[in-house]
């Protein structure tokens, strides 16, 4: 009866070649989809952590081009996407407390009346690393691939606020975006975050419809997004239609009951949740890095030189210095480390490493931030939303 | 394709009488929005389990995950339960979270079923300050 009803299932799912033991496979690995599921465009090796929100992300190997290819970024959302955009009628509107005026934009009038500028930034989700807390933190539980550096292409934030005017009281600038709450309501907000004023008005906070040259993806925030490298990506609000500049911290939603936040004082593993009044809000994301090449399992032959290559960043700081060990860490090796092409954009780095025997080896890499600041080498500080796992990322590799 | 429609059909119709904390307006949208493989092919729940798996959704087929396909699906996939792991207290204290913020519905007398199912089949394992190096895909690397 199981194995008519796999069949039947493999027709209602519109793949009559999909075979029983694959279906079975998929379930209990958790990699099924629905019928209607699409990727994207996507990387077909991107990792589906969810599919109802969408929430991918990209194995560290395939991050290694020095600007991520749109396919290879990873998605996180809190919401589902709108279902039709309108590009040519979209506007933003400026308001709030602090807010002089109120104002509102079409897109072209964006484009047509602010100066445009180009950076690389990097972006990176809060939770990030998720995956190895223990006990788990909530949410997502990402491996090391929620990160990405783009090309954006917009108009700086801070020349929009000049044209509606900011009061002198202005602390946080905030997005609301027309993302739909997973729940159907039309009432909710699925996230509506924001950064304070000072990150707001750096010259590299953009208001940017392009995405690497082209318009950004729906799945990213079409038509319109705001881009705050080095932050939570979630600071990065999708498909915006509204900012507000609040003469307090934002308290949309996604800014309250723990989100985004660790605690404000250290807690041991698996206490309790303190309140709001005792986190804090993650500003800049922690120094952090990664080996894009090799792909981790390679088994080299005949040979023990393996050449490395990856990126580090450090939120709104730079990476002063690159480290390898092949050895868990005793001993450690600089690497070759590029400044970045602009502020907030993750840097290269390149190394040679010759292994001393054949065996098992990890390659362990380390950044050191311009502050002197490390990533650790387990897992730092747990919290209860399992936020900011920088420790070092390691590949294992096989010599003879 | 008859007999595949009525076996959708009737898993509609099983859905509803197994969650009967659910407002009947959820009931009714999430009987149409054939959006999941759980919904699209709720037929006959306990014939689709294959050692021990609930083939269309994933779920460990042990008591209560009926309920948990019914009442979480709605919103969001399933992963986020599947990829999850929790102590009772953790699985409550997301709950909780649900209902204050994402417009859960109270579970009613389906809640202690549910919070002993996830408790019991995705719970946490220690796994200390590091983990060991897992799952690696070896290759021979030519350059």
């Amino acid at each position: 009866m199981a194995k008519g009803l796999l069949l039947t299932m493999s027709l209602a799912l519109g793949k009559s070649t999909l075979h029983t033991e694959s279906l079975r496979a998929q379930a209990s690995s958790g990699t099924l989809r629905p019928s209607g599921f699409n990727m994207q465009g996507k990387n077909p090796e991107l990792i589906v952590l969810s599919d109802r929100p969408l929430n991918v992300e990209t194995p560290p190997h395939l991050l290694n081009d020095e600007v991520t290819p749109t396919a290879n970024v990873f998605i996180r959302n809190n919401g589902l996407p709108p279902e039709s955009v309108d590009a040519t009628n979209w506007t933003l509107t400026v308001e709030g407390e602090s807010a002089k005026t109120r104002k509102k934009f079409t897109l072209a009038d964006l484009k047509k009346n602010f100066k445009h500028y180009t950076y690389q930034l990097q972006l990176e989700c809060g939770g990030n690393g998720r995956g190895e807390f223990s006990p788990p933190g909530k949410g997502n539980q990402w491996g090391n691939g929620a990160i990405q550096c783009c090309q954006w292409t917009g108009v700086r934030v801070k020349d929009v606020l000049a044209a509606v005017g900011v009061k002198p009281d202005a602390v946080y600038v905030a997005y609301y975006g027309k993302d739909r709450h997973v729940s159907g309501d039309p009432e909710k907000v699925p996230i509506s975050r924001g950064v304070p004023i000072k990150k707001a008005l750096e010259e590299e906070s953009l208001l940017a419809w392009a995405m690497n040259g082209e318009d950004i993806p729906l799945i990213h925030g079409y038509p319109l997004r705001v881009v705050f490298g080095g932050w939570p990506a979630s600071t990065s609000g999708k498909w915006v239609d509204r900012l507000v500049v609040r003469n307090k911290v934002h308290d949309g939603p996604k800014m309250t009951h723990g989100s985004y936040m660790v605690p404000a004082r250290p807690i041991a593993p698996g206490a309790k949740a303190p309140e709001d009044k005792d986190m804090r809000i993650i500003e800049s994301m922690p120094v952090r890095s990664l080996i894009t090449y090799p792909k981790t399992g390679a088994i080299l032959q005949n040979k023990k030189t393996l050449k490395l290559r990856g990126h580090a960043w450090a939120g709104d700081l730079e990476v002063k210095e690159m480290h390898v060990s092949l050895d868990f860490g005793a001993t450690w090796q600089p690497c070759q480390l590029q400044k970045p092409v602009n502020r907030l954009a993750w840097q290269h780095w390149n190394a040679q490493v010759t292994f001393p025997s054949t065996g098992y080896y990890e390659v362990w890499a380390r950044a050191t931030d311009t502050e002197g600041t490390m990533q650790p080498m387990v897992v730092p500080a747990w919290n209860p939303g399992g936020y900011l796992n920088n420790a070092c990322h390691r590949i294992a590799v096989q010599v003879g | 394709m008859l007999w595949l429609f009525l076996m959708v059909g009737s898993g509609c119709q099983s859905q509803s009488s197994t969650n009967d904390q659910q407002p009947e307006a959820q009931v009714v949208e999430s009987a149409m929005a054939i959006d999941s493989v759980a919904q699209a092919l709720s037929v006959a729940p306990d014939s689709q389990v294959v050692n021990g798996i609930h083939v269309p959704t994933g779920l460990v087929a042990d008591d209560g995950y009926l309920l948990v396909r019914n009442n979480c699906s709605n919103c969001h996939s399933l992963d986020l339960v599947k990829n999850k792991r929790a102590s009772l207290e953790g699985w409550l204290a997301t709950i909780r979270w649900m209902q204050q913020t994402q417009g859960l519905w109270d579970l009613g007398k389906n809640e202690k079923p549910i919070l002993d199912y996830l408790a019991k089949n995705y719970a946490p394992e220690d796994t200390g300050r590091r983990r060991q190096l897992t799952g690696i895909e070896w290759y021979i690397l030519e350059e």
